[in-house]
């Protein structure tokens, strides 16, 4: 029977060479360390956080998930990618993927595809719509969400895992706020959306569609009447683009066009249009009035370097045939018989960099184009509409004031997405309704929501975990386990720790594009953008590095000279009374699984 | 009843291992030490001898297995030559500083390239500085009582003995010799008691880092057991002398009385020399003989007392040192061991340094009559002198 071994012996001080032994020999008993005094440090199994799971705000373990889904655990990947994104379909496809900028991979071949990858875990899904259980007990508390779009949705979804009932009030015919009528459905399918809205239904939440939460009064009912309300009703105002004559028939705002496309009633806007603005709205607009048979002109101020859409949306905008004037700036909307029947521009050349770093553009004397149009489309950017919001809420840079987790200075009203300052993506919207969803919980808990969301949070200011949180307010185990006996680190992997002699330099598997002619033919609204096959999809999901995160790739179980790793159901373990501390299986560790820690002196 | 038998020095080694109830056996065949280990593979077989055999793939291998079954208290032996003696040079190392009482075998051979299978002695006094004991043997009875004696020795000062015999003239050449029988050997040579073993019950750490701290110490502790394995040397030697009636000291001298010229040898060429002593004696020469049994510890004191020519004049003029080994660069390495014992002494007699029978050359009474009169017939030594080299 092994003694259990408390606290090191004192030590020996040989004071001369006679209290020597004669040959190199402790003269203490070394029943604390078997292996003798050789070791002085020792390997430990470490989990840390990817570097793609704390670029993308909602800590979307995008890890654990790929490492599921290439051994064909594909329930398993689903519960593992949802339990922090509730989206993977639609975020597959819309997500701009601050992931793929922090993957690692970058340095070795390229970054992984993510998105696809993403896209593909959605829609093996599919049809089969597995609700997501709650991972704690019924509250009995009600939760009122204004608002359908992602902010609202994501609160509405983690908030309905922890026990809460939660009710969504949409203005709109159809649940999804920015996803449905702000994002073409060539770019994100509306059954792709309609299936994600039946599977947050079957979860218990009750959508209310048609229900606008038109003003003030309304929202003190509400807040009377549940226990949290959520306010997330996005930026749906049109910002004007400021020419003349911008009020007249024949303009209008491009998010209108979207909205009304969407809803499946596109506006007569002639054959021939100009699409005013260089973002997402302003691509996806000009995109959108190609495939309702328009003649397109997009006239942007800058050059194609300050453009903010995506670079792969203005491409793909280029092969559909929609001309784009760089350096060009409404002045006049020309009028005849009262409607706008073309613009007047001038030539821009840019200046000094503005606040926003870009350089400011400036007009150029005497070079004056006039453009025809049936239509002018205007896509210069959204506002709040801060008509909710009551009078005694303090409104900050047009937005409702929040703090902690959303919260208003009402003490049950909490706000997020589009509708406050902030990012404006799809992704920082469901981080917002996550956050909020926790603080809600906290609330109801009466617990400190800013402790509880930095404790939940990568590194205490990364992305806020879900999985961090019920851990630690209901000790529910949801993490993906790699191997046992793991020392779970707050720290984020950097490349240089990744072990490249396992791996060799190769390229994303990038997904392919339908053809033009298709995408304008006869079912325009098409999705663009095709799926990774099979093959393409499983080299994709080999190419992650699975940084800081254990595979079982057996390496140290290989290389450890002294044979003092065991392989176990689920993992590994160290048989300290073997191993000599001497480092070989965390430096073979191709992912930095292993760190060496020193030898402890106190048990 | 001890019987005697017509054996060569080989097999004279393996009964000397059987009678030392050696309990664990670690060896790597090489000729011409093979038989050495086949023996004691048989013996071991038949139960004649209880020790644990160890088959390895090298030397290297044999040497660490020794060393680990000594640190856990068994008595262990290896034998190799030459070429398998350099591969476990790293472990010779470990063995000694590790003070742990194994016993070796070497038999000499010449150092490759040119390959070569015959009789030098470079290959052990290479490792002269590893820390082991050597000695070096004359004839196969001294090779079995030498083991017996070897095991005695290295447990009572806690260091390594190699025991060293020449190839072919001794390793395969069959003589007389008296092998004791068990109880007689049990009375010379009790079981081994280590002071530290590996004991998994009292676990403790062997061998660990030693830093600046502790390690000269260590070396100086190490040089006083050598120092002490010259005095209990000679209690072992008497001590043995007394139960089995033959008597091996660090040297001996012939003709110690009236010598001037001295032949110095080691190992089997002695038996020659003492033919060689005999004629010249014949012819009225001076002549005499100083066999060399032991290389470490050097008996500097013994050989200062031996030809020092101390309080009776310069009486030893001369001493003829046989090298049958070579240090590239330095000449022959008992002549060194020999000048470096005798620097300072007053009346130090000239050494004067031959090469001979390099690579198994024969040896014989002329070529090392013709190294006396090279002695006799020069005033003072210049280089070392290669006998019978072809001109």
């Amino acid at each position: 029977m092994k003694k259990e071994i408390k606290k090191l012996p004192e030590p020996i001080v040989f004071k001369s060479e006679r209290d020597m032994p004669h040959c190199p020999v402790s003269m203490a008993s070394m029943e604390w360390n078997e292996t003798g005094s050789w070791r002085y440090m020792r390997p430990r199994y470490v989990e840390r956080s990817p570097a793609c799971q704390n670029s993308c705000p909602t800590g979307n373990d995008i890890e654990a998930w790929i490492r599921l889904l290439a051994l064909g655990r594909l329930n398993e990947a689903w519960e593992a990618a949802t339990l922090e994104n509730p989206f993977p379909a639609i975020m597959g496809r819309v997500c701009f993927h601050p992931c793929m900028t922090g993957c690692n991979r970058r340095e070795l071949g390229g970054t992984v595809n993510i998105g696809a990858l993403e896209r593909a875990l959605g829609d093996a899904m599919g049809a089969k719509l597995p609700p997501a259980a709650p991972f704690l007990k019924p509250s009995g508390k009600k939760i009122a969400v204004v608002g359908s779009g992602p902010a609202g949705l994501a609160c509405a979804y983690h908030a309905a895992r922890m026990g809460h009932r939660v009710t969504v009030f949409e203005r709109a015919q159809k649940a999804g706020g920015m996803l449905r009528y702000g994002i073409p459905a060539y770019r994100l399918p509306h059954d792709v959306l309609d299936r994600e809205m039946e599977r947050l239904a079957a979860m218990g939440i009750e959508l209310h569609t048609g229900k606008p939460v038109a003003n003030a009064s309304h929202m003190q009912t509400l807040r009377q009447d549940y226990t949290a309300v959520f306010l997330a009703t996005g930026a749906h105002r049109a910002k004007t683009a400021g020419f003349e004559s911008e009020k007249s028939p024949g303009v209008m705002a491009g998010l209108e066009l979207l909205r009304q496309t969407a809803a499946g009633k596109p506006p007569q806007i002639g054959k021939s249009v100009l699409v005013i603005g260089g973002d997402d709205t302003a691509v996806d607009t000009a995109r959108t009035a190609r495939r309702l048979g328009c003649e397109v002109t997009l006239i942007y101020r800058r050059t194609r370097a300050e453009m903010p859409a995506f670079e792969s949306e203005v491409r793909a905008a280029e092969q559909e045939g929609i001309k784009i004037e760089y350096l060009m700036a409404p002045s006049r909307a020309v009028i005849k018989g009262g409607r706008a029947i073309g613009l007047e521009c001038v030539r821009t050349k840019l200046g000094a960099p503005d606040e926003s770093g870009r350089r400011r553009p400036e007009p150029v004397k005497d070079s004056e184009v006039a453009f025809e149009s049936d239509t002018i489309l205007t896509a210069v950017g959204e506002e709040i509409d801060t008509s909710i919001i009551p009078s005694s809420l303090a409104i900050e840079r047009g937005a409702i004031k929040t703090g902690v987790g959303g919260r208003t200075e009402w003490h049950n009203v909490f706000a997020g997405g589009d509708f406050t300052i902030g990012p404006r993506t799809v992704v920082d919207a469901l981080a917002a309704g996550k956050r909020s969803a926790i603080a809600i919980d906290c609330m109801i808990r009466e617990e400190d929501a800013a402790a509880a969301l930095e404790s939940a949070s990568i590194c205490g200011n990364g992305p806020v975990l879900m999985s961090r949180y019920i851990e630690k307010v209901a000790g529910i185990e949801r993490r993906v386990a790699t191997t046992s006996n793991t020392c779970i680190q707050d720290r984020v992997t950097v490349f240089g720790e990744i072990n490249t002699a396992y791996f060799t330099s190769s390229e994303p598997e990038c997904a392919q594009l339908r053809e033009v002619s298709e995408r304008l033919g006869k079912d325009s609204f098409i999705e663009v953008t095709l799926p990774l096959s099979d093959a393409a999809r499983d080299r994709e999901l080999r190419r992650c590095f699975h940084c800081g995160r254990c595979t079982e790739c057996d390496n140290c179980y290989i290389y450890c000279p002294d044979i003092a790793i065991a392989k176990k159901v689920g993992g590994f373990e160290f048989d300290m009374n073997f191993c000599k501390g001497c480092g070989v299986c965390s430096k073979e560790c191709p992912r930095s699984a292993i760190e060496m820690i020193p030898e402890p002196t106190e048990f | 009843m001890s019987v005697t038998e017509v054996i060569m020095g080989n097999h004279a080694a393996s009964e000397g291992v059987r009678l030392a109830r050696t309990q664990v056996i670690a060896a790597y065949p090489i000729t011409p030490q093979t038989q050495i280990v086949e023996k004691l593979s048989e013996m071991c077989a038949r139960g004649e001898l209880p020790a644990r055999f160890i088959k390895v793939e090298s030397e290297h291998s044999a040497m660490a297995c020794c060393l680990a079954a000594s640190q856990a208290g068994a008595r262990a032996f290896t034998a190799t030559s030459s070429q398998g003696l350099a591969l476990m040079h790293e472990l010779l190392f470990w063995t000694a500083y590790g003070r742990l009482p194994v016993v070796m075998a070497n038999v000499n051979r010449a150092m490759a390239p040119g390959w070569n299978i015959w009789n030098d002695q470079t290959d052990s006094l290479a490792q002269r500085d590893t820390g082991w004991i050597q000695i070096y043997c004359e004839t196969n009875q001294e090779v079995l009582d030498t083991v017996l004696m070897a095991f005695r020795l290295a447990e009572t000062v806690d260091l390594p003995v190699m025991l060293v015999y020449d190839a072919f003239i001794l390793s395969h050449t069959y003589e007389p010799v008296e092998i004791p029988d068990q109880k007689e050997a049990d009375r010379f040579l009790p079981s081994r008691k280590a002071k530290f073993k590996i004991d998994t019950s009292a676990p403790r750490a062997f061998n660990p880092l030693v830093g600046a701290e502790h390690y000269m110490e260590f070396r100086h502790i190490m040089e006083q057991a050598h120092e002490e394995a010259k005095r209990a040397y000679k209690d072992i030697a008497r001590d043995f002398s007394k139960k089995f009636h033959r008597s091996y000291d660090v040297m001996e001298l012939v003709h110690a009385d009236d010598s001037e010229i001295i032949i110095v040898t080691s190992g089997s060429i002695t038996s020659t020399a003492r033919v060689a002593i005999r004629e010249l004696r014949e012819k009225g020469e001076k002549a005499g003989l100083l066999k060399m049994r032991m290389l470490r510890p050097f008996p500097t004191e013994m050989l200062r007392e031996a030809v020092g020519n101390s309080g009776a004049g310069k009486r030893i003029t001369k001493l003829a040192v046989l090298d049958r080994d070579i240090s590239h660069g330095a000449g022959g390495i008992w002549a060194q061991e020999i000048k470096a014992a005798l620097a300072g002494v007053p009346n130090a007699p000239q050494v004067f340094p031959f090469h001979i029978g390099l690579g198994g050359r024969d040896v014989t009474t002329e070529s090392i009559i013709e190294a006396y009169d090279y002695a006799k017939q020069h005033e003072r030594p210049e280089r070392a002198v290669w006998i019978g080299l072809k001109k």
